[in-house]
């Protein structure tokens, strides 16, 4: 909330210093998370720290305006989304989603008997044995908004909610593309798994 | 249904229910540790990429650059 009309500069100075400190000690430590967030929007350090540097810059720039109190890894998130989208998602690889994405998605409900039950908790315990590498490609091979979806909340950890502000899109969306992503994730490990022997082929 | 209890958001029904249902019935139980598993692995695998140590240096030179800009702004508002 600076005031450019004050009467003296000197004042101002002071307050952009103890903003400059406040970005330091709150904003910067934040670094390696939002590089990680990064590199998997971007697919390519390069890009990554190109995206980070302006990030930051920005989030800077308008710290000014951030609440203190609120949640300052979602606001730096909120900030990066916005740049990764304006700047360079014209250049983007991989499949595009359609907007048409109905809330009615997540909530069909799919029957199954307690033995389909307990086939599915066996495997889904065998997928998550699978080494980290092929994770990351089945992860990288998701439709871009989806892999964001499941990024921001099964690595970062943010509520639907934080997931809707950072991301620009309604709750229900996010719960959707959740579910989707998350389904595609596993129908991907599954494959893999199948065909190198993790699980017996055959399974659902 | 049992991953938004995991996501510790809003349940069309209550978190107690849920609980109860998880302690009497091992299918579900079997499933809820499965998909905890699971997305472990998942966040393991995609985290923990650390920042290029120039990137640090960068950003602190580019926040001194801004706040010269800004404050000089202060002295001799244009």
């Amino acid at each position: 909330m600076s005031n450019v009309t004050s009467p003296t500069g000197a004042d101002e100075r002071e307050t952009h210093q103890a903003l400059r400190v406040r970005f330091e000690r709150d904003a910067i430590p934040l670094l390696d998370q939002l590089y990680a967030g990064a590199l998997r929007m971007t697919r390519n350090p390069a890009d990554a720290e190109d995206l980070v540097q302006e990030t930051f810059a920005k989030a800077f720039r308008s710290f000014a305006q951030f609440q203190e109190g609120t949640n300052l890894k979602a606001w730096l998130y909120r900030i990066m989304t916005n740049t990764y989208i304006n700047v360079y998602r014209k250049t983007q690889r991989g499949p595009i989603v359609s907007p048409t994405e109905e809330i009615e998605d997540w909530q069909v409900h799919q029957g199954s008997t307690q033995l389909n039950q307990e086939l599915e908790s066996a495997e889904t315990q065998a997928l998550a044995l699978l080494p980290n590498p092929v994770i990351t490609e089945a992860f990288a091979n998701l439709p871009e908004d989806f892999r964001n979806a499941v990024y921001l909340a099964d690595v970062e950890g943010f509520s639907y909610k934080e997931i809707a502000d950072i991301s620009g899109v309604p709750v229900g969306t996010v719960m959707s593309r959740l579910h989707r992503g998350r389904k595609a994730l596993r129908t991907s490990l599954a494959d893999y798994a199948r065909e190198h022997g993790f699980i017996k082929a055959g399974s659902s | 249904m049992l991953y938004i209890f995991h996501d510790n958001d809003e349940l069309p029904c209550s978190r107690e229910a849920i609980l109860l249902h998880l302690t009497e019935c091992s299918p579900c139980q079997q499933q809820f540790t499965a998909q905890d598993s699971l997305r472990s692995a998942i966040g393991q695998a995609l985290a923990g990429d650390c920042a290029p140590v120039e990137l640090r240096s960068k950003l602190l030179a580019t926040i001194t650059e801004i706040e010269i800009e800004v404050t000089a702004e202060y002295r001799d508002p244009q």
